[in-house]
C-alpha cells in the first residue's frame, strides 16, 4: 500500500520519491555542472552572491552564473516576489530551455517571509509554485 | 539659523501663509505652512541668501486619518542648517497640492511616491505616475482605510 505501490510502478505520472544511499544523491549531484540563472530578487541575492564567492565557491561544482536564461538549466528565486516582479520572473522562467528547474530561496520565496500577513504587494510562496508549470514541482526548501 | 528664527524671517517674507512654529520636544521643530504658500515658500527657502536650503533631503506623505500631510525635510548645504516644513491637506476626497519639482529635482521621484502611495495629487508635476507599484495598481497602499485586493491580475493576494 501507498509508498511502495507507487515505487513499484515506474509509470506513475508523479511518484516524487527516489530512494537511494546519501552517497549516490551526492554523486548524482557532483555529477552534473548546473549552470543558474544570475538573477537576485531581494536581500537573499546577497547570500546568493556570497554562495558563489571564494568561501562557498559554487563554482567548484561546475556551477556557473549565466546571464541570458537561454543558456540556464535552473533559476534560483532568490528573495521576495512581489507582485509586479512575478510577471517577470514568468517570462524569464518561459525562457528557458528544458529540462528547467526552480528553486526557491528563502522564506519570502517560499512563503511570503515577513509580508505573509501585510505583504499586500508580495506573492506568497504557495502562488508562486501554482504559477510554475508542473516540471518544477522540485521547488526545494533551502536556507530558512 | 535656528528654526525660530527662520519661522520669524519667512513669515516677515510671506504673511498668513506660514501658520505656524511647532517646537515639541524630541521631534524636530516645524513649520506649518498652507499648501497655496507652499511653492512660493519653497522659492523664497531656497534663493534667499540667508536660508539657501539647496538640499532637499525628503519628502514624504503621511496619512493623519482626517487629513493628508505632507512633510519637506530641507538642509543647507552652506549654512548648515535644517528645518521641516508640513502642509496639512484636509481634504481627503481630492488631495491636491502644488508641486516643488521645479524648485528641487530631487521632489520628481519622492512626490511621485506620495502619489503612488496616498494618492497625493501633485499639481505641476511633469510626469505623475506611480513609481513603486504596477502602473495599472489600484488603491492607494498606504492608506488607513486601504482594503488588500483579493487578486491581482489572477495571483491571489492575501495567503
Amino acid at each position: 500500500m501507498g509508498l511502495l505501490d507507487k515505487l513499484d510502478n515506474p509509470y506513475n505520472a508523479s511518484p516524487g520519491i527516489v530512494l537511494g544511499t546519501m552517497e549516490d544523491l551526492l554523486n548524482w549531484g557532483r555529477s552534473k555542472s548546473d549552470w543558474y540563472l544570475q538573477f537576485g530578487l531581494a536581500c537573499c541575492a546577497i547570500e546568493f552572491m556570497a554562495l558563489n564567492a571564494a568561501h562557498f565557491d559554487l563554482m567548484r561544482f561546475g556551477c556557473i552564473p549565466r546571464t541570458s536564461p537561454r543558456q540556464a538549466d535552473f533559476i534560483i528565486i532568490s528573495g521576495t516576489v512581489t507582485l509586479k516582479m512575478a510577471e517577470r520572473i514568468k517570462r524569464l522562467y518561459e525562457q528557458m530551455a528544458e529540462p528547467r528547474y526552480v528553486l526557491a530561496m528563502g522564506s519570502c520565496a517560499n512563503s511570503g517571509g515577513p509580508y505573509w500577513e501585510h505583504g499586500y504587494h508580495v506573492l506568497k510562496g504557495r502562488c508562486l509554485r501554482a504559477r510554475m508549470p508542473a516540471e518544477t514541482r522540485s521547488l526545494f526548501r533551502w536556507h530558512g | 539659523m535656528n528654526a525660530k528664527e527662520i519661522f520669524d524671517s519667512l513669515k516677515a517674507e510671506l504673511g498668513d501663509g506660514i501658520i505656524e512654529l511647532v517646537e515639541e520636544q524630541h521631534v524636530e521643530p516645524f513649520i506649518v505652512v498652507s499648501a497655496d504658500t507652499i511653492l512660493e515658500a519653497s522659492l523664497v527657502l531656497r534663493d534667499e541668501p540667508q536660508f539657501l536650503f539647496d538640499y532637499m533631503v525628503n519628502l514624504s506623505g503621511v496619512d493623519a486619518k482626517d487629513s493628508f500631510v505632507v512633510v519637506y525635510h530641507l538642509y543647507s548645504m552652506k549654512h548648515k542648517h535644517r528645518i521641516v516644513l508640513k502642509v496639512i491637506l484636509s481634504d481627503r476626497e481630492n488631495p491636491t497640492i502644488p508641486s516643488v519639482e521645479r524648485v528641487w529635482k530631487t521632489a520628481n521621484w519622492h512626490e511621485r511616491e506620495a502619489f503612488d502611495m496616498f494618492g497625493i495629487i501633485f499639481d505641476g508635476h511633469p510626469n505623475l505616475i506611480r513609481i513603486l507599484s504596477p502602473y495599472d495598481w489600484e488603491g492607494y497602499p498606504l492608506r488607513k482605510d486601504y482594503k488588500t485586493p483579493e487578486t491581482y491580475k489572477g495571483l491571489k493576494v492575501p495567503y
